[in-house]
């Protein structure tokens, strides 16, 4: 259950990127978690939505991309995705393979909102 | 103007493309740790498993072993008390305890902050025995050389299977308490070919602290490790 330890470094990330774009909110956080990453997404949206409050994300969602497990195997060369068991070649049974993806923890993407006073329509 | 209310304000959206490592900074961290450590000569070792898995016994026994040997600094990783760190102060040893609260797992900052407090002119060899916990603390470098994980008898095969990220994180596994392993029919041959077949890298020891069946291979790991590092 680290979860509420990756959201802390989530927050902290897109509050800085928040105050370099001068945001007056977020409204979206997108990330990238690897199969294997050693998250578990339904609770890390419980930990980003109770962790949020009194932070720039107070409103924002989070939205979470699962990257599937991607192996290439050594002996028969071939890409495999979401292997079962994990790390065994579904095409020569092989266990020499190679990860490809699906470790990774990534902050892909953040939308934000900035205010502006309009000064074209102002008489 | 504004579409919603007519005031002066206007809201521009924008999308700021990333790409950045959530763990980037303790990632950083970690790597200041392990310099910190090689200026020093230290060979940094992260124990992790379950708990109750034999982590704090296979210490003990270890520094009796290493006694003469080389000298040995211990972090101690728990969420309440000072008891391992107390019976690790016993074998006579620098240790430093962090008590992490609700936090299951060391990060490298933790593990930074209790480095400052050892006496690490003085030390060969650096545990950290992570907090028990098959699960967070493989999410986390905190800096050491040689990741370990420990897993006894008691706790059962198929735990290879069902954390898999522990076990491809870890450069060596541990199976402890195998005086056991008769009485509750552990098939050795089955968690070991699991563990592999997630890490094929993966050194594997069977030992027991009890009985001391396994240790020699252990100590005898561990000082190639420090010969390694000192040459």
């Amino acid at each position: 259950m680290h979860e509420f330890s990756i959201v802390q470094s989530i927050l902290d990330t897109v509050e800085g990127y928040a105050r370099q774009s001068s945001a007056s909110s977020v409204k979206r956080v997108v990330i990238r978690a690897g199969a294997i990453s050693g998250i578990e997404p339904h609770l890390l949206q419980i930990a980003f939505d109770t962790f949020k409050g009194h932070t720039v994300c107070s409103e924002a969602a989070l939205e979470i991309i699962i990257e599937p497990l991607k192996v290439e195997c050594c002996s028969c060369s071939k890409i495999a995705e979401n292997t079962n068991p994990l790390f065994r070649c579904p095409f020569c049974g092989s266990t020499d393979v190679r990860l490809l993806n699906g470790e990774d923890l990534i902050l892909e993407r953040i939308e934000m909102e900035s205010s502006d006073a309009e000064t074209q329509d102002s008489p | 103007m504004c579409q919603d209310c007519g005031c002066s304000l206007t809201t521009n959206t924008k999308v700021l493309e990333v790409q950045k490592r959530i763990l980037e900074k303790n990632d950083a961290e970690a790597a200041q740790n392990r310099a910190k450590l090689e200026k020093h000569g230290i060979l940094g070792i992260n124990l992790m498993s379950s708990p109750g898995a034999g982590k704090t016994t296979l210490l003990e026994k270890t520094i009796e072993l290493l006694d003469g040997i080389c000298s040995i600094g211990v972090i101690e990783g728990d969420l309440e008390t000072e008891r391992d760190a107390e019976r690790i102060r016993q074998k006579g040893v620098a240790v430093q305890q962090i008590t992490t609260g609700q936090t299951c797992h060391l990060d490298a900052a933790m593990v930074h902050s209790a480095m400052h407090r050892m006496p690490l002119e003085e030390i060969d060899l650096l545990f950290v025995e992570n907090v028990g916990n098959l699960v967070c603390p493989a999410a986390y470098d905190i800096g050491t050389h040689m990741n370990v994980v420990l897993l006894s008898v008691t706790e059962g095969d198929d735990k290879p299977a069902k954390y898999p990220l522990v076990f491809l994180k870890s450069d060596l596994l541990l199976i402890t308490k195998t005086d056991l392993a008769g009485v509750l029919e552990f098939d050795m041959e089955k968690a070991v070919s699991d563990a592999l077949t997630i890490n094929p890298r993966l050194q594997v020891i069977k030992l027991s602290a009890k009985s001391g069946d396994g240790m020699d291979e252990w100590i005898t790991l561990l000082r190639k490790g420090l010969e390694d590092r000192i040459s």
